[in-house]
């Protein structure tokens, strides 16, 4: 199987260059000034404290060997603990990450859906004026400045209207009333999630709809839209049915990587909507000097960009017949 | 598929706005008081919890023996009964407790205190172990009863030490037996996960769900409920505490204004102030800070390391023009290390450099200082004439032009007070032909600067909760603290203050100690390592729709005295 | 009567420099189960042609006519839809293969079934797969060949398939643009001969198009010259192949003789087609022509018969 060894050997690649950000992290967070107990501004603090905890962490050890250490922890699957909050790393990040990815995975596919169908209509009407109110809503909140449309949308729907509750993940009036059942708490969810979602559904629909519109401007110029045509198809499944679907693959590319990417969430949509998701534990944990959490979100995330990439590349196989790997 | 049809995609949002409304019903008990906090807490272990977040939560939990009384910040026996007796000859304090009892119904002893102090000593828990090691055995002749003996007299022993929080011995002592026989015991404890904290306070933990809320619900078991401390007599009257976060205080501010918290608990930007003002349900306190904002010197190297300098700087900063302007007036100008509202250690006598003077008598003033110091000028900042004019090329008494220095300061989005601060200073030492440059730093290599590597020539730090015991005036200038992550950030080094320094530590007497720190203070200002700058007032927000009874005090009204308090306003009046 | 009649039909477009004339007043026949080539360089107006009766010109094209008659409709009178139920089912298309003009994400049978159920929506599916299985044995492609993709086929293979396609809904006319242009000569040949049986066993009208007049001459029965949107010979093959009365026929017939592959220029013809937003007042060969003459310049040319089947559109002839 020419594709079963097309995967093995990048696989393989995945792995080196998995490796070498590994130690491309550890080092940069080395490099970076200031170390986890400096920034402890409390004159208890005594610098006897200091080096003590220091010990403790076990960064007194020479670096070499810290960079053993962590390797070998890495390979083993001993993510560590936390720094700044005690707490085993793989905990924390397996408590934040379902967050993010309800949040900014269902919007990343809510606005590629929504992209790709509005693109659609946008370049098969090209010129008229659906096509260009589309084109201009679409650069218009693709450009639009994410805290501020939040603010703006919590402000108009939270606060003056009132349609939803002002930011979090849940009401803790809902889920501390024992009485409260189970739809009653998914509701409170869902609840939550429509003006962050449609936050970042303005904000990242545009994009799709761009691509989407110039793919498919490009695909209604191919001959196969002309024979599609001469076939005597009606215009629905000409668009629906050959235009289309050409035009959505480049557009999987970059589906795909986003939805690889949008694991780390966001750090601005997480803060103003306080979201419990990584996207702002990452943020942290950078400027808290939290090596280990920071190590093992950043790795997280490469590794899932690295096999997205190659789930991408496959599934482009599967879409586009003419694509084949050896 | 459907064609794209703008109606159909309205008229889904309408019935997606008119469903959201239906599951619009909140409803909070009236006894639910709901807190706004701008970050999680990072953890419940007391250990671990060097963040304010953290400590605002265990604060209910974990009880200290003694508190300090809102108004006049004195010592108020809290799990103790009485004051601490001491005996000079044995250097011994002898403490008596009150008949309190754990959230779990289990009594409170004084074995419970003497564990407490021996597990600090043990794993050198960093923040408490500097105020317990000179405690060298702990005693207790009976179950309410604990004696500490110290190896010398200690000051801070009664308001630094006897006021840390006590812990369970039950809670603890697997932990602690674990933890000692591994490798890194300290780390072990630290790291350990504390699911349901076990104390003596007011309220208990029911539920932490990280990253939406924290409950908390009153604890049976208070031993406060019913009487009266310090004059107040205690609840609390809250059934449950809500704790909430919020992202930005934008959003917490919305949250306020619309009733879905009752109290925002974190300092509030003055630009919020006008719109609070407005709001009828929504009260405003204002309350001082035990806080310190001061430009620090390095007194290692030139041209901070001589005195003159450092007092032409004094000079020409202008207090009044910072907390006007930057503050935009919510400040107060500082003129010792000890904040003006500790009432009883502050001494208002020192030094005040150009206090209320103008900006052309703080050139002059700065001009005559420097000039008997032996800096000279190319174009001297005063001319013949005796009139102002712009200075240049500064040479240093021993004829070397002065280089340039630099004014390191947190970045504008840490804190833009700090930031802008250090601009306006750059620029009036400018004035007299100083080459002073001020920049901005992310927050850690600004420590790392300053602390780590003593690499710097001025800065602009603040420290945000200085104790009630004046004791960090020894501790940020003894020579002994001069050292590689010491709070001795300066290098200041002066006989003449260790030795008033330990006396203070030493002195039995509060009189005693008041006019020793009185002296440290004078020499300090004298000295010019650091230059107090300025004290922000906390601007704090609640709601007075649900609850009364916030109880002001220095550094908030989040304090215990609050919490026992409050009272739920009854919905029928 | 003829299967198509086509009475002065003259088709241009807005353009942004101005309005072009890509066809001026052309009028053909084709009766049924014959073929008519038309022939000339690109930019002629043959393919607008092909295209105009598909109905598929570009909406900023324009066509003027006095009919487009065809099985006694005049296609310039129904509409839109009418002229969609029209295309495939009774006038079909076959393309040129280097063109892409299979979906290259569908399987090759699927595309010709899609066109039956279109049109036959009376039709199941496994009967319209049947259809294909018969119309690739027609063509000769395997019948394992059919859920391939068009990427899998070679060029002859995908040419075949567009045959069959074309084939799928027994149209009464096919216009076939180019269809062995990018071919190799042998698969040409091929293609050729499959075409001329099909034609005779199932009797159908083609309209082929093409720049090659060898080919042409080897499928039609009749031939139209085309230079500049005009037609400029029309006539039976063998009059046309054998006597070319037009100067560009010849022209053209020169070339072919030295049997050549395809070429940009012609052989013995200098410069360029004429500009058709602004074309010559006279004859628009007359600025290539070897035998212009002061008056090709100023007059229009008429039609000259050269027999009842055969005519030509020059100055010079008498």
């Amino acid at each position: 199987m020419e594709l079963r060894k097309y995967i093995f050997r990048r696989l393989i690649e995945i792995a080196i260059i998995f490796f070498v950000i590994l130690t491309v992290l550890f080092l940069l967070f080395r490099l970076a000034p200031g170390d986890p107990v400096t920034r402890m501004v409390d004159p208890n603090m005594t610098p006897e404290d200091a080096e003590h905890l220091i010990e403790q962490l076990g960064l007194d050890q020479p670096i070499g060997l810290q960079y053993l250490y962590y390797v070998k922890n890495f390979v083993t699957g001993n993510f560590g603990v936390s720094f700044h909050y005690g707490q085993p790393v793989a905990d924390i990040i397996l408590n934040r990450l379902p967050n993010t990815v309800l949040l900014f995975t269902t919007s990343i596919i809510l606005s590629a859906l929504f992209g790709i169908f509005l693109g659609k209509i946008a370049a098969w009407r090209k010129g008229e004026s659906t096509d260009t109110w589309m084109t201009i809503g679409a650069l218009i909140c693709h450009t639009v400045f994410l805290p501020w449309l939040a603010l703006i949308l919590i402000w108009l729907f939270a606060y003056k209207v009132g349609w939803f509750p002002l930011t979090g993940m849940i009401s803790a009036e809902v889920w501390i009333d024992p009485e409260a059942g189970f739809l009653e708490k998914a509701w409170d969810i869902v609840h939550h999630m429509i003006l962050p979602l449609g936050t970042l559904f303005m904000i990242h629909f545009g994009s799709y709809l761009l691509i989407m519109r110039s793919s498919m401007l490009d695909t209604l110029k191919e001959d196969y839209i002309l024979t599609a045509r001469a076939k005597g198809l009606e215009e629905k499944t000409i668009r629906n049915h050959h235009a289309a679907p050409n035009a959505a693959l480049p557009v999987v590319t970059s589906v795909g990587l986003s939805l690889a990417f949008s694991i780390n969430g966001g750090a601005l949509t997480e803060t103003v909507f306080t979201w419990p998701g990584i996207g702002r534990e990452l943020v942290f944990s950078v400027s808290n000097n939290d090596y280990p959490l920071a190590q093992a979100s950043f790795l997280l995330i490469a590794a899932v960009v690295l096999l997205a990439n190659l789930v991408v590349d496959v599934l482009y196989a599967y879409l586009d017949p003419r694509i084949r790997y050896e | 598929m459907t064609k794209f049809n703008p109606i159909r995609i309205i008229a889904f949002g309408v019935l997606l706005a008119a469903v959201a409304l239906a599951g619009c019903s909140q409803k909070e008990p009236a006894g639910m008081l709901r807190v706004g906090l701008s970050e999680e807490p990072r953890t419940l272990n007391i250990w671990l919890a060097s963040d304010a977040n953290s400590r605002k939560i265990l604060s209910k939990i974990y009880q200290p023996l003694y508190q300090h009384d809102p108004e006049t910040l004195e010592l108020i026996p809290w799990l103790a009964a009485d004051l601490p007796e001491y005996d000079p000859e044995t250097v011994a304090y002898t403490v008596r407790l009150r008949g309190a009892r754990w959230s779990d119904g289990a009594e409170l002893t004084s074995s419970d205190v003497a564990f407490t102090a021996k597990l600090i000593k043990e794993f050198r828990i960093p923040r408490h172990y500097s105020r317990w090691k000179f405690v060298t055995r702990i005693e207790t002749p009976d179950k309410r009863t604990v004696r500490f003996f110290l190896k010398n007299p200690k000051a801070i022993f009664r308001s630094r030490s006897l006021t840390i929080p006590i812990v369970q011995q039950k809670e603890w002592e697997d932990i602690v037996r674990i933890a000692r026989t591994k490798e890194k015991p300290l780390a072990e404890l630290l790291n350990h996960q504390v699911e349901s904290p076990v104390g003596t306070g007011p309220f208990v933990l029911k539920q932490w769900r990280e990253g939406a809320y924290l409950h908390m619900v009153r604890n049976p078991y208070f031993f406060g409920t019913g009487k009266t401390i310090a004059g107040r007599q205690l609840g609390p009257h809250i059934t449950d505490i809500v704790v909430k976060i919020f992202g930005t205080s934008d959003v917490a501010i919305l949250a306020l204004k619309k009733g879905t918290i009752d109290m925002f608990w974190w300092g509030i930007q003055p630009g919020y102030l006008d719109d609070l003002r407005n709001q009828d349900d929504i009260h405003v306190y204002f309350s001082e800070k035990s806080a310190l904002y001061f430009m620090g010197f390095n007194l290692r190297k030139p041209p901070s390391d001589d005195p003159h300098l450092r007092r032409a700087i004094a000079t020409l900063i202008d207090k009044n023009f910072i907390i006007s302007r930057i503050l935009q007036g919510f400040g107060t100008e500082m003129y010792s290390i000890i904040p003006p509202g500790n009432r009883y250690w502050y001494y208002p006598e020192v030094e005040k450099y150009g206090a209320k003077l103008d900006r052309e008598s703080r050139i002059r003033k700065a001009y005559d200082i420097l000039t008997e110091a032996g800096y000279s000028w190319e174009a001297p900042p005063i001319d013949d004439a005796g009139a102002v004019i712009p200075a240049s090329g500064i040479r240093l008494p021993n004829g070397q032009p002065m280089e340039r220095f630099t004014i390191l300061t947190p970045p504008a989005d840490y804190d833009p007070h700090r930031a802008i601060s250090g601009l306006m200073i750059q620029e009036w030492l400018r004035d007299v032909g100083m080459p002073a440059y001020s920049r901005p730093m992310a927050f850690s290599s600004l420590l790392q600067q300053v602390k780590g590597r003593h690499d710097f020539d001025t800065f602009i730090l603040g420290c945000g909760k200085l104790s009630t015991d004046p004791d960090y005036l020894r501790i940020f200038f003894l020579s002994a603290n001069d050292k590689p992550r010491g709070w001795n950030m300066s290098g200041y080094r002066n006989p003449e203050f260790d030795k008033l320094a330990t006396e203070s530590s030493q002195a039995m007497d509060r009189e005693e100690r008041q006019a020793l720190v009185r002296k440290m203070q004078e020499i300090v200002l004298r000295d010019v390592p650091y230059y107090p700058i300025y004290d922000p007032l906390l601007i704090e927000a609640v709601r007075t729709d649900r609850f009364t009874g916030w109880v002001e005090m220095l550094e908030g009204i989040g304090n215990i005295w609050s919490f026992t308090q409050l009272k739920p306003i009854s919905r029928d009046s | 009567m003829a299967l198509l009649d086509v009475r002065n039909l003259s088709i241009g477009y807005q353009t942004r420099k101005g309005f072009l004339r890509a066809v001026d007043s052309v009028s053909f026949s084709v009766e049924e189960g014959k073929s008519l080539g038309f022939v000339g360089e690109s930019g002629c107006g043959k393919t607008t042609i092909g295209m105009t009766l598909m109905g598929l010109l570009p909406k900023n094209a324009s066509v003027m006519a006095d009919q487009i008659m065809y099985k006694g409709r005049d296609l310039l009178k129904i509409s839109p839809e009418e002229m969609r139920k029209t295309r495939w089912k009774d006038i079909a298309m076959i393309f040129q293969a280097a063109m892409n003009a299979l979906n290259p994400v569908q399987r090759v049978g699927d595309q010709i079934v899609e066109a039956i159920l279109i049109h036959e929506p009376a039709l199941d599916k496994p009967a319209a797969q049947e259809r294909v299985e018969a119309l690739f044995d027609l063509v000769h492609i395997p019948r394992e060949r059919i859920r391939d993709f068009p990427h899998q086929y070679s060029g002859g293979m995908k040419q075949r398939a567009i045959i069959a396609m074309a084939l799928s809904c027994r149209p009464s006319l096919i216009i076939a643009d180019e269809p062995t242009t990018a071919l190799d000569v042998i698969v040409q040949d091929q293609i050729l001969d499959e075409i001329k049986t099909l034609q005779k066993e199932l009797i159908l009208s083609i309209l082929f198009i093409s720049h090659d007049i060898a080919v042409v001459a080897d499928v039609c029965h009749t031939i139209a010259v085309m230079y500049a949107g005009q037609i400029v010979e029309y006539g039976k093959r063998e009059e046309v192949f054998e006597a070319p009365v037009h100067p560009y026929t010849k022209a053209l017939l020169g070339s072919y003789l030295t049997l050549g592959t395809e070429k940009t220029q012609l052989e013995g013809l200098n410069g360029e087609t004429p500009n058709l937003i602004n074309p010559p007042k006279g004859c628009r060969f007359c600025d290539r022509c070897e035998a212009t003459g002061p008056a090709c310049r100023m007059e229009i040319p008429d039609w000259i018969d050269v027999s009842r089947t055969h005519k030509a559109l020059c100055c010079k002839i008498t």
